[in-house]
């Protein structure tokens, strides 16, 4: 299992877990870390797999991301490569 | 009959029993169709190339160019957000948006370039309902067939058909056939509405957070979104006058992908190029030397005689008889290569004496694009949305696809039968 850090100071990150997926809810405290999180969402975006991550952009500038049990990792792991979180490790 | 014709229709039966069975990718057979028919000196390479259609390859390049550029904006995602808002979250508003967005863009791109565009949004929406996507699904495949139904540009078939019909431009085939695809896009949004109601149920939390989305954040690059909608726009308005401009309509559609490609710069170049279809457009090019291979040995002008016999040379029966053939036809084959086939045969009927083809032509339009309804491999849109869901865990079966399908097609059919009808032969 993957264990992840953020600097609280630029983005805030919880997470609820459901039986196929987990969701995660993202409030943005910085431009910077708006950018980087457009970038994970493009990147996810722009491969041939329509549902393994999710993104939903709320009116309040908060962020919803529901990621495929499988893909958690994946997620993860690019959230970390485009700087939104500052640690990855297995747990 | 010569033994030439005789090759011909032996090339053209193997060709077509192995697009139908699929076992190979249907553009290497098409093509090797329409090689073979060189090779034997059925016809010669000159007469071939004569007989590929490059108003048809032209105009759906140039379509398929303005798309790449256009969708990569996120003005799709936009408004397929902007429906479900307006639809309130609510399921079955939302199926009825959807449908008619997904038939009015098919009107004006071509079919599977809008279900590529309009499916991952519509997982993300059924998603967040936490619904079955596969309801909204089928509707957007009904309706794409039959928006693609209305204007000269939405369907292959139509393609095709105004290309070889110059007299047959973009305002007739709007004037002609839109009225009676509202018609049917109305009856046919009904029945999905009673047929789905009790399955598209969610609860009132969860529309609230459709409402809570920010379309806005779609767009991804408002000056491309600019450049790209006044470029299409500029291309439907050339469409629709491109009669009175004396332009085939591949003219209008290659200047409006190079305009925007000029004025967005070569940035977008190789990703647009990239992204045109090249095995559909190889596809044609096979069709149209193998078909050429039946009318240059007469086959297709036997056919048409036979036909004409059938009918006793009466536009009416001949008509309603094309209307129907086409659609049953289309329900379990590739439209494609059977208008193809058609086309030279209607051609042949006016030489033979039906003096006025042009309800023969509409009820070609009509039959061969809303029989693609019919089944789940009757029209690309179909099987690559099937695909599509397969792929994220969704299984769309022939026989439940074909038990909803099949009958909305009858109905559409039987719909348009009554109009050809009443609109070319009474009033």
């Amino acid at each position: 299992m993957l264990h992840y850090t953020f600097d609280e100071k630029l983005i805030t990150i919880t997470e609820t877990k459901q039986s196929s997926d987990v969701t995660f809810q993202i409030e943005i405290h910085s431009e910077i870390m708006r950018s980087r999180l457009k970038q994970v969402r493009s990147f996810f975006e722009d491969n041939k797999d329509y549902t393994d991550v999710l993104f939903y952009s709320r009116e309040d500038g908060t962020y919803e991301v529901i990621v495929r049990n499988d893909m958690i990792t994946g997620f993860l792991i690019h959230a970390f490569r485009f700087q939104c979180l500052t640690s990855l490790r297995w747990a | 009959m010569t033994n030439q014709a005789l090759f011909a229709i032996g090339i053209f039966l193997v060709t077509y029993a192995f697009i139908i069975s699929e076992k190979l990718h249907r553009t290497i057979v098409a093509m090797c169709g329409g090689i073979l028919m060189v090779l034997f000196g059925i016809v010669t390479q000159e007469q071939a190339i004569h007989h590929i259609d490059f108003n048809t390859l032209g105009l759906l390049i140039g379509m398929m160019i303005l798309v790449a550029v256009t969708a990569q904006t996120g003005v799709f995602k936009y408004v397929a957000i902007r429906a479900a808002k307006a639809a309130k979250g609510k399921p079955v508003r939302i199926l009825v948006y959807l449908s008619i967005i997904t038939a009015l863009a098919s009107a004006f791109l071509d079919n599977v370039t809008t279900v590529l565009l309009i499916v991952p949004v519509t997982f993300s929406i059924a998603r967040q309902l936490q619904l079955n996507p596969v309801p909204f699904l089928i509707s957007e495949i009904i309706s794409s067939n039959a928006g693609g139904t209305a204007t000269l540009i939405g369907d292959p078939p139509n393609i095709m058909i105004g290309s070889s019909v110059p007299e047959l431009d973009f305002m007739s085939f709007l004037v002609n056939l839109s009225p009676i695809i509202i018609i049917i896009m109305a009856a046919t949004i009904i029945c999905l509405v009673l047929i789905y109601r009790k399955q598209l149920v969610t609860t009132p939390e969860l529309s609230a957070k459709i409402m809570q989305l920010n379309e806005r954040d779609e767009i991804t690059d408002t000056k491309l979104l600019k450049k790209s909608l006044t470029v299409m726009a500029l291309t439907i308005i050339g469409f629709m006058l491109h009669g009175a401009l004396h332009l085939e309509s591949a003219t209008i559609a290659l200047t409006g992908a190079f305009l925007l490609l000029l004025i967005t710069g070569e940035h977008y170049l190789e990703d647009a190029i990239s992204k045109v279809e090249w095995s559909t457009i190889f596809f044609f090019i096979g069709l149209f030397v193998l078909v050429s291979g039946l009318v240059e040995t007469g086959v297709i002008a036997k056919l048409a005689g036979e036909a004409i016999k059938l009918t006793g040379a009466d536009p009416l029966k001949t008509s309603l008889l094309i209307l129907w053939l086409s659609a049953i036809a289309s329900a379990f084959v590739d439209n494609i290569p059977f208008v193809a086939t058609m086309i030279p045969m209607i051609k042949e009927m006016g030489a033979l004496g039906i003096t006025n083809l042009e309800p023969l032509w509409w009820s070609l339009a009509l039959g061969a694009c809303l029989g693609g309804n019919g089944t789940l491999i009757g029209a690309s849109a179909n099987v690559i949305v099937a695909g599509l869901a397969a792929k994220e865990g969704h299984h769309i079966g022939f026989v439940s696809f074909m038990k909803i399908a099949f009958p909305l097609m009858i109905m559409s059919i039987l719909i348009s039968h009554v109009y050809v009808y009443l609109r070319y032969f009474i009033w």
